[in-house]
């Protein structure tokens, strides 16, 4: 398989897809040029001539990485890959950590004295729920990948995304809330000083939601972090494992093909 | 999803998709295995290269007309296997009616040519 492997490498260095589908496309490319092999070999060829038949028949050329990569390049998805990649420097990664904690001494600070949750008002608890989901299915993605190691690839990136998603719409709900607050305060207000009153809560109150809001959503963006770089080198690994390839994504002086 | 037509720009793309989907009709295919049926059953004409065997599934399966499953059940590991989706059968139906009108058009233009 070295030449095949060889072949491999090279439009492995070439494709420029985010992870992990730069991966699996190599991968299936692998298996079936394997199995290709294997038949030819079978049908009484020797490994060289299989391999070279292989080769002949699998063209790897630029045109055709190119075609791959136009197909896969989802602006979406390349964007969340790129956003774990981009925080595996040391740099990036300190950051991440001082934001984790400050993020969560701010939250249990305001949790312990209470004060945080009843200014922020009704809207507070669906936002911790998401909080709470993202850290659930976290956990449980934890589990799958450290624990028990279920690396199939069928089940690897399920749910994945879900921290992401919820770090979103928490802070979609952060946004709604403040919106209500505000929104009811002014359609009811008057010339008193009761009605400044209650507008200025509102401000207060909106404040302490958008500060919840904004903690949960860079904690479940942070937890999602946790899993989602793990994911990408299990993939990353297997592909190394599989072809030989340089892990680790596309650099400057590697010329890609997009 | 657009209605299928031949598209005669695209003629090769078009042909090589409607094969595809007429062999994954018979049973989940990996995709060295849809090329060596097309080159078995259509000689050298259908020997398409695998460079452009995967942009193509791949393009189907984005367009969820087949669906590429993962399987680690072989002897040799992890394989990925195409099938095709209700869509995909119903999609590869009438591809095959447009190709039909699109051949009797084509050789009736030829026909008269010749007479």
């Amino acid at each position: 398989m070295n030449r095949i492997n060889s072949a491999l490498r090279a439009a492995y260095n070439k494709l420029a897809l985010p992870q992990p589908i730069r991966s699996r496309v190599l991968l299936e490319l692998w298996g079936d040029m394997d199995d290709m092999r294997h038949l030819y070999i079978d049908r009484g060829m020797s490994n060289d001539e299989a391999e070279e038949r292989v080769l002949e028949r699998f063209d790897l050329s630029d045109g055709a990485l190119a075609e791959l990569a136009k197909i896969h390049c989802r602006p979406m998805r390349r964007l969340l890959d790129q956003l774990s990649f981009q925080a595996r420097g040391i740099l990036e990664r300190l950051i991440l950590i001082f934001l984790a904690v400050l993020s969560l001494v701010i939250l249990i600070r305001g949790m312990m004295t209470q004060r945080i949750l009843i200014e922020a008002g009704p809207f507070a608890w669906p936002v911790l729920a998401a909080l709470f989901a993202a850290i659930l299915s976290t956990v449980i993605k934890i589990y799958k990948l450290y624990i028990i190691q279920d690396h199939r690839p069928r089940s690897i990136r399920r749910l994945l995304h879900l921290p992401l998603g919820l770090a979103g719409v928490g802070l979609a709900l952060g946004f709604l809330g403040m919106y209500g607050h505000i929104f009811s305060a002014w359609v009811t207000r008057s010339d008193t000083i009761e009605s400044i009153r209650h507008l200025v809560a509102a401000v207060y109150r909106s404040a302490g939601l958008l500060t919840v809001a904004m903690s949960t959503s860079l904690l479940s963006a942070l937890v999602w972090f946790v899993t989602a770089d793990r994911v990408l080198r299990i993939e990353e690994h297997e592909a190394a494992f599989r072809f030989g390839a340089d892990y680790g994504h596309t650099d400057s002086n590697t010329s890609s093909i997009q | 999803m657009e209605s299928p037509r031949v598209e005669v720009i695209n003629l090769t793309r078009s042909c090589n998709e409607a094969l595809i989907l007429t062999l994954l009709r018979e049973g989940p295919m990996h995709g060295y295995q849809l090329a060596f049926e097309c080159e078995q059953r259509g000689g050298s004409l259908f020997a398409f290269k695998h460079g452009t065997l995967y942009p193509i599934l791949h393009k189907l399966e984005k367009e969820e007309l087949i669906r590429g499953v993962w399987s680690d059940k072989g002897p040799r590991g992890k394989r990925k296997c195409y099938t095709l989706t209700d869509r995909g059968k119903e999609y590869s139906k009438t591809q095959r009616e447009s190709w039909r009108a699109f051949i009797l058009q084509f050789l009736g233009v030829i026909g008269k040519e010749e007479s």
